[in-house]
C-alpha cells in the first residue's frame, strides 16, 4: 500500500465533506474524548489528527505512541457537529502505520491469536473446570474455523502488515541490544 | 414471545472468562422461550480493539464471514457481547448498502468457500429483550422487585456507537437501559461520565490509563450512592468486575462495587436462585445486594 497516496486520498475525502475553518475552531470531539479528558489536552487530542490529515502532515503523525491511546469509544464522531468519522480516521491511520510496521505489541499479539485459535481470548482447562461447576459444557480446546482466518489474511495485507511489525520489532530490540 | 428463531454468537468473552454471564444468558432464553440454534463454525466477531486496526479490511471479511455461516442456516444472529454486535451488526449494514464492498469482500471469502449475500440481521440481547419483549411486559413478570436497589447504568460504547449505523438507541444519551433497570423495580442511577468508556479499548497499550478510567467511574457511580452497577457487555464486566481491585488503587475509595450483568439482575428479579446463576463466581462479592434483594430467602 503507497501510505502517501493513501493519506492524501483521506485528505482530499475529508475535505470535501466538511467546512475545515469551523473544524479548526470547534474541539467539541475533545471535550467529548475520554482519553484526552485523562491524559489532558497537550497529550492527547483528536482533533489534532483532524488537522494533520487536512493539511498533508499526517505522515510524522503514523510514528506517534499517543496515536494509540485511542480507546475506540466513538464519541469523538458521535459529537461531532459535522459528522466528521473521527474514531474512523484514527482506524485508517492505524491501518497505515500497521503497513510500515508500526503497532503495539499487544495488539499484534491478539491478532496473531485469532488466527491462531480462532478467537481473541481462547478456552483454558481452567475455564471448563469453572464451565462444568455451573453445569455448562466444556470448550473444545481447538477451532476448526481458525484455518479460514488465516486464508483470509494471505488474501488480504494482513499477513504481510503482522510480519512487517514482526520485523521493525526485531529490528528494533537488536538494535536496543547492541547497544547494551 | 415471537417465533423467530436465532442463530445465538456468544463470542470469545463469555463462555471462556465469564462463564456465569452464560448462565444468566441461557436462563433468561428459557424463561422467555425464545427459541435458538447453536450454529458450528463461527470465528472472533473479531475484537473491535485489536484486529480493524491493523487491516480493517480483512476484519470486515472476517466479520462477513460469520454473517455468510448464519445466512446459509437462515438465520439472524442474538449476540450478548457489545463488542460482537458493533462488528456484526456494523458489518451487516455496511454490506447492505454497498454492493462494490460487498463484491470486494467475497472475492475474499471465496478463498473459504463461503459466500455473503448480504441478509443477515444482526440484535443485541439486551435490544431483543427490549423490542421484542419490552420493559412492560418484564415488569408485569417480575416476581421478586428489586425495591430499593440503587443501580448504576453502564450500557458501554460498542451497542449505542455510532449510532448511525447500530440504530439500537440515541448515542449520546441513550434511554434503553435505564427503562430496562427501572421495570424491575430497581432506582436506575445516572452519573456524570456515565457514557465513557470502560477503559478496556486503551489497556492493551497503556493499563494504567485504562485502569484509571475504570476507576474513575466507579468513585463517580459510588458518589451518586450506587448500590450496585449493571453492564450489558463482558469487556465491560471484565474491566469492572475481575480488574476492579487493581481499578480502585488508582482512586481514593477502595470500597468494592459490585456489577452485575443485566441478565443477571432480571434472572435474580424472576427469582432465579442466586447459587443456579453462578453469582458466587464474581470477583466482586455480591453479597451486600442478595441480602438487600432477596430478605426473605435468606432469612
Ligand atoms: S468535533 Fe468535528 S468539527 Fe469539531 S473539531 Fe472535532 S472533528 Fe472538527
Ligand atoms: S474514539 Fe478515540 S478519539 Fe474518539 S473519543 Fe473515543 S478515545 Fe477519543
Amino acid at each position: 500500500m503507497n501510505v502517501d497516496k493513501r493519506l492524501q486520498e483521506i485528505a482530499e475525502k475529508l475535505s470535501k465533506r466538511i467546512d475545515t475553518l469551523s473544524c479548526y475552531a470547534c474541539g467539541t470531539c475533545v471535550a467529548a474524548c475520554p482519553i484526552s479528558r485523562e491524559t489532558g489536552a497537550e497529550i492527547y487530542h483528536p482533533r489534532r489528527f483532524v488537522r494533520a490529515t487536512l493539511e498533508g502532515e499526517a505522515r510524522q503523525l503514523l510514528e506517534a505512541p499517543e496515536l494509540w491511546l485511542c480507546t475506540s469509544c466513538h464519541a469523538c464522531l458521535e459529537h461531532c457537529p459535522q459528522k466528521v468519522p473521527v474514531s474512523e480516521l484514527i482506524l485508517e491511520l492505524h491501518n497505515l502505520a500497521c503497513s510500515l510496521g508500526i503497532a503495539p505489541k499487544d495488539i499484534a499479539t491478539e491478532v496473531e491469536n485469532i488466527l491462531t485459535s480462532g478467537w481473541a481470548l481462547a478456552p483454558s482447562e481452567s475455564v471448563n473446570k469453572r464451565r462444568e461447576q455451573l453445569g455448562l459444557p466444556p470448550i473444545p480446546l481447538k477451532s476448526r474455523s481458525s484455518k479460514d482466518l488465516v486464508k483470509i489474511a494471505k488474501a488480504t495485507e494482513l499477513n504481510k502488515r503482522l510480519k512487517r511489525i514482526k520485523e521493525r520489532r526485531e529490528a528494533q530490540a537488536a538494535e536496543a541490544g547492541g547497544e547494551t | 414471545m415471537a417465533e423467530q428463531r436465532w442463530a445465538l454468537y456468544m463470542g470469545c468473552v463469555i463462555p471462556n472468562r465469564l462463564p456465569f454471564m452464560e448462565m444468566a444468558v441461557r436462563e433468561t432464553l428459557r424463561h422467555f422461550s425464545i427459541p435458538i440454534k447453536e450454529i458450528d463454525g463461527f470465528t472472533c466477531c473479531p475484537n473491535p480493539l485489536t484486529f480493524p486496526h491493523i487491516d480493517h479490511h480483512a476484519a470486515l471479511a472476517v466479520t462477513a464471514r460469520n454473517l455468510a455461516i448464519a445466512e446459509e442456516q437462515g438465520l439472524p444472529i442474538l449476540t450478548p457481547c457489545n463488542g460482537c454486535f458493533e462488528m456484526l451488526k456494523g458489518a451487516s449494514v455496511r454490506l447492505k448498502g454497498n454492493k462494490e464492498l460487498l463484491g470486494q469482500v467475497n472475492e475474499i471469502l471465496a478463498k473459504t468457500g463461503h459466500e455473503y449475500k448480504g441478509k443477515t440481521e444482526v440484535k443485541h440481547f439486551i435490544q431483543l429483550l427490549f423490542e421484542d419483549i419490552g420493559p412492560e411486559t418484564i415488569a408485569n413478570q417480575v416476581e421478586l422487585p428489586l425495591t430499593g436497589l440503587r443501580v448504576a447504568l453502564h450500557i458501554g460504547c460498542h451497542i449505542v456507537r455510532p449510532s448511525h449505523l447500530l440504530g439500537v438507541d440515541n448515542g449520546q444519551r441513550p434511554t434503553l437501559l435505564y427503562q430496562m433497570v427501572e421495570a424491575l423495580g430497581a432506582r436506575a442511577i445516572r452519573y456524570q461520565d456515565e457514557m465513557d468508556c470502560c477503559g478496556s479499548g486503551t489497556r492493551p497499550v497503556n493499563r494504567d490509563l485504562s485502569l484509571k478510567m475504570t476507576g474513575n467511574k466507579i468513585s463517580h457511580m459510588k458518589q451518586a450512592g450506587a448500590d450496585a452497577m449493571v453492564v450489558i457487555c463482558p469487556a465491560c464486566a471484565l474491566q469492572f468486575d475481575l480488574l476492579q481491585r487493581m481499578a480502585l488503587r488508582h482512586t481514593d475509595n477502595q470500597d468494592p462495587l459490585p456489577v452485575f450483568y443485566y441478565p443477571e439482575l432480571l434472572c435474580l428479579a424472576l427469582r432465579t436462585p442466586p447459587d443456579q446463576l453462578g453469582l458466587s463466581q464474581h470477583r466482586v462479592k455480591v453479597d451486600s445486594v442478595l441480602a438487600k434483594i432477596t430478605p426473605l430467602q435468606i432469612a
